[in-house]
């Protein structure tokens, strides 16, 4: 399958999915009562269609069954890069607020900068993520007056 | 080369404090909150020493919505007038923790519980965001401090409107409940709406859920109504000053139970000058963490009943339109446990509460 | 001319040598502020809010003045250069302006961005002085019905003019209306598609999306390139100033964006997004070849930052004539006016004419000095592009997630930032457009509620969306954005096939 059929595919199922949730939704007790409804409900239904005509159309082309594979030896280089930053990025939010933002964000640009620009500049990494952390925070929190969660127990 | 030496020196010392810092914390217990003054979970430990020398750090105030908004500008002068008249001497910054009608604070101040840092501003939304559904936390879980001021409800017109009195448009409700829109900048089953069902129910309307309501979210009611695409705005009395002051919009009736304010303001009847018993308040006032310490909530009450005193809050007031509604905490409690019943009549009445 | 004897007055309030400090200072500091992805003028003007206790209302009002336009010249830098837009109105900048980047013409672009913004600012001044009351008047007609079919306007021209597959350019908008649907709804005040999650209780912040698909999803496109070390840095930079030729392609698009940027400001609600994306569909529709947008046409530059610093200048005057805030940095702006002890409204200009008259002149004063501290400013920003992507990438992403914190105040949405930077990523694979997501994100929510309103209004007669003259027009603009394309194309054919 090509990009473009996968697109008509996800959409049908965005689409349902959508419709469903949308068709489930509670009933309004102010005004008329499917009136929080109708546009959601359009809207899921719509894509639907535009799904079905993305897929016919690259049927007619051809391209469905034929396209080229998209299932590669192992992950991509990309794909893996990409899920490390996902998961790095939920492991930042998890800590932001708990351990405070100088530390966490410390951790998380210094992992990304691991990854990217690689372990032998660790040098380089550790410090551009420390001192883009205290700037940020100092720049924030003291001279902005845009509170960023402070460091526990030291209150500063 | 001496300009690396120099690099690596900075680079070690500010490894060595990231690592002893990360080691402090990750032996920290896994509640990681600033504990007030210290102690853990459970019944903090009241000592004489702790009461005198309160506050000692800062003070988190927050206004859960946006920066200018109403509850932003009370906190903020709060905060104002009690470092003007040293009566607080140490910082309190405010933040703003906006989302869920103030919801998302009243989560926040869950986790802050025992907190004796922690002072938030709120007002009817407070109460009304627990009866409609959007929070299950209600003013039960929170400490209330002091009721502060308090803004009235009024309903406006454009100055070429046919109704020249609340009256008339409650006449016409009863007649026919589709023959006038209500529109206001809150979303429906919010302040702007409840208050003129409120008023709409003690005039005799029945049915009143049948009254459509207009919700403008991004506070264009008065547009709306100035360039008569609906014909009532549902406001607060100080929020369309200016546009009163012009003559381009007109107050039919406000909410309060007397005139209040100057100038033009203070020529606005009352609904209750019109036949129509009933009041909706605007009030704002000053809430702590849940649980908060009893030595906190001493001090709070002592300094803000001072601070409404001050001329510096009393200008305030003035400034802006405000009109001064002190109660103290034991009245405070009282007057919520009151108004929530109040509002729930109303949501009841309109469906939304089953 | 009574208001000219008022502006003099007000130029010499603004001229003293304290006043050109605060707004040189404002200047700066909106610069910066604008430059970091998710802060935008709102955000500046809040950080000057505790400021204003302690100075002057005059001085306070002209250091607002000067964040404001410095985030609004600042905001388009980052677009240009990372990517990155500061705020909602400087997305139009990275459509053409990123392009030019990569295509090694950073300083053109910074420097016609000056240019431009500065132009637009100054033109939609001189209109503030003439016309401010009048135009607040017109705004009043638009009531939801008028709203409603200005936001149809705005989305089918973009959606239109999305070449290629026409079909995945509604996709892109469908999920675009879809993220809007997102929050308590406002007119019945059902909860939708929140899933008991009080942080979207006030729907998803467009500025995430924003930050999300352009800040991350263009980061993870690039990965792979970034490895290879494809992306050369620059290291040689030229003169931050644009050619003669460049300047006579770009003076009528700036000409004709600003008066379109101008009026779409002063329209509560609608802001200073619309205007730049109208003013950027309104050229790459005049254009002689539309196919080059997007690849680095300095035009579609151009003329979205002119309609951007006009739409700024025009979101005032709701504020300022009428009391009612068009834009969260009007809003802002209001509560600090309140503060001070002043009422905008219609009395503003009779009570306090030093006040009015003298922001209107700081807003000259401002947009003057902006654009000569800009230009040096943009020779130091370029320097950017020096550091290597290995390194700045990350710091980009990292910039992202402080954004967000400061826009939504919680951890909670950089799970949101997360999967629209997935989604991004996705969609820039699949080939589908991004632009109408982004823009349907942010009118589709008020899109729906004006349609709804408009029904109650008139109990549910849709008569009520074509009865005005201001309805009748839009309608007829929808109908030309979308035949205009295809008759183009027919008479391009038509041309063609004379030729052979």
């Amino acid at each position: 399958m090509n990009y473009s059929a996968l697109t008509g595919v996800v959409s049908i199922i965005v689409g349902l999915v959508y419709s469903i949730q949308a068709y489930t939704l509670p009933r309004a007790v102010i005004g008329k009562p499917m009136a929080p409804i109708i546009f959601p409900l359009g809207l899921g239904l719509f894509m639907i269609l535009l799904g079905i005509v993305l897929v016919i159309q690259s049927i007619k082309k051809g391209e469905f069954a034929r396209g080229k594979s998209t299932t590669e030896k192992g992950l991509s280089y990309t794909a893996k890069l990409i899920i490390f930053t996902c998961t790095t990025s939920i492991i930042y939010a998890l800590l932001f607020e708990r351990i405070g933002f100088v530390f966490s964000t410390t951790l998380f640009l210094g992992s990304l900068l691991y990854a990217i620009n690689g372990k032998k500049e660790w040098k380089v990494n550790v410090s551009v993520a420390v001192i883009f952390s205290v700037f940020v925070y100092v720049l924030f929190s003291k001279l902005l007056g845009i509170i960023l969660p402070p460091i526990p127990y030291l209150y500063i | 080369m001496k300009k690396m030496s120099v690099k690596k020196v900075f680079m070690l010392a500010v490894l060595t404090v990231l690592v002893v810092s990360l080691l402090l914390t990750g032996c920290a217990p896994a509640n990681t909150e600033p504990a007030p003054a210290e102690t853990s979970t459970g019944e903090p430990a009241v000592t004489e020493t702790q009461a005198t020398d309160y506050p000692k750090r800062a003070m988190e105030f927050i206004a859960p919505s946006g920066a200018g908004g109403g509850w932003d500008l009370t906190i903020r002068t709060v905060a104002k007038t009690l470092q003007d008249t040293d009566l607080v001497s140490v910082p309190m910054p405010v933040t703003n923790k906006e989302g869920g009608g103030g919801g998302v604070n009243l989560a926040y101040m869950q986790e802050k519980k025992g907190s004796d840092t922690l002072v938030s501003v709120y007002s009817p939304p407070l109460i009304l965001i627990n009866l409609n559904g959007s929070s299950q936390l209600s003013y039960k879980d929170t400490t209330p401090l002091t009721r502060l001021i308090t803004d009235y409800g009024a309903f406006v017109v454009s100055k070429d409107s046919k109704y020249q009195s609340i009256t008339e448009v409650m006449d016409a409700l009863k007649e026919d409940p589709k023959s006038i829109k209500i529109c206001g900048n809150s979303s429906a089953g919010s302040m702007d709406h409840i208050q003129f069902l409120m008023i709409a129910k003690v005039a005799g309307v029945e049915n009143v859920g049948e009254i459509d309501y207009v919700a403008f979210q991004d506070g264009s009611g008065a547009s709306q109504v100035l360039g008569g695409h609906v014909e009532i705005f549902s406001t607060g009395l100080s929020e369309v000053r200016g546009l009163i002051e012009s003559g381009d919009l007109r107050v039919l009736a406000s909410t309060a139970d007397k005139r209040v304010g100057t100038g033009v303001v203070a020529e606005v009847k009352t609904c209750k000058e019109q036949g129509i018993d009933a009041t909706f308040e605007n009030w704002r006032g000053l809430f702590g963490a849940p649980d908060m310490p009893d030595y906190a909530i001493a001090y709070w009450e002592d300094v803000l009943a001072k601070m409404v005193e001050t001329d510096e809050w009393k200008a305030a007031c003035e400034k802006n339109g405000w009109d001064d509604a002190y109660q103290n905490k034991e009245d405070f409690s009282k007057f919520l446990e009151q108004v929530n019943e109040d509002y729930k009549a109303v949501l009841t009445e309109i469906g939304m509460i089953q | 001319m009574e208001s000219l004897i008022y502006l003099i007055q007000g130029f010499m309030i603004a001229l003293t040598p304290a006043n050109l400090m605060w707004v040189t200072l404002g200047g700066v500091l909106g610069t910066v502020i604008g430059m970091l992805p998710g802060l935008g003028p709102a955000t500046g003007v809040a950080v000057l809010l505790p400021l204003t206790f302690t100075m002057g209302p005059t001085a306070a009002l002209i250091t607002m003045c000067g964040v404001y336009y410095g985030a609004m010249f600042g905001g388009s830098r980052s677009s240009i250069l990372i990517n990155t837009p500061g705020d909602g109105a400087a997305i139009a900048a990275t459509f053409d302006g990123y392009p030019m980047t990569l295509n090694g013409r950073a300083e053109t672009a910074l420097a016609i961005s000056g240019i431009a913004s500065f132009i637009g600012g100054l033109l939609a001044t001189v209109a503030i002085v003439f016309v401010a009351v009048p135009v607040a008047r017109f705004g009043l007609k638009f009531g939801s019905a008028e709203y409603f079919v200005l936001m149809v306007f705005a989305l089918s021209a973009t959606a239109s003019m999305s070449k290629g597959n026409m079909i995945k350019g509604f996709i892109s908008l469908i999920i675009g209306l879809m993220v809007a649907t997102v929050g308590i709804d406002a007119q019945s005040g059902v909860h939708r598609f929140t899933f008991g999650i009080m942080e979207l209780q006030g729907g998803i912040d467009f500025l995430v999306v924003i930050i999300a698909m352009y800040a991350l999803g263009e980061v993870f496109g690039t990965f792979q390139i970034i490895k290879e070390g494809k992306r050369k840095m620059q290291t040689k930079f030229g003169k931050i100033w644009i050619t003669k030729e460049d300047w006579k392609r770009c003076i009528w698009p700036i000409l004709r964006s600003a008066p379109i940027g101008f009026f779409v400001g002063t329209l509560p609600g609608a802001g200073g997004t619309m205007a730049s994306l109208m003013a950027y569909n309104n050229e790459k529709q005049l254009s002689k070849n539309p196919e080059d947008f997007g690849k680095g046409e300095i035009v579609g530059l151009a003329a979205p930052e002119s309609a951007n610093n006009a739409s700024s200048v025009g979101a005032l005057i709701p504020m300022l004539t009428l009391g009612i805030p068009g834009s969260g940095t009007t809003a802002v702006m209001m509560g600090a006016l309140l503060m001070l002890g002043l009422q905008p409204g219609p009395m503003l200009f009779q009570q306090h004419p030093d006040v009015a008259w003298g922001l209107i002149a700081s807003m000259f004063i401002g947009n003057f000095i902006l654009a000569l501290i800009n230009i040096p400013m943009a020779g130091l920003l370029v320097r950017l592009l020096a550091i290597p992507p290995r390194i700045l990438y990350p710091v980009v992403m990292a910039l992202a997630f402080v954004g967000t914190y400061s826009i939504t105040h919680t951890a909670v949405s950089f799970y949101i930032l997360v999967i629209f930077g997935l989604v991004g990523y996705f969609m820039h694979k699949a080939k589908v457009p991004t632009a109408p997501l982004i823009l349907a994100v942010i009118v589709g929510d008020k899109m729906e509620q004006s349609f709804r309103q408009a029904l109650t209004i008139s109990n549910g007669s849709v008569e009520i969306f074509y009865r005005s003259n201001v309805s009748k027009t839009l309608i007829l603009l929808t109908i030309l954005s979308i035949l205009y394309p295809i008759i183009q194309d027919k008479l391009k054919k038509r041309k063609a096939a004379m030729a052979n």
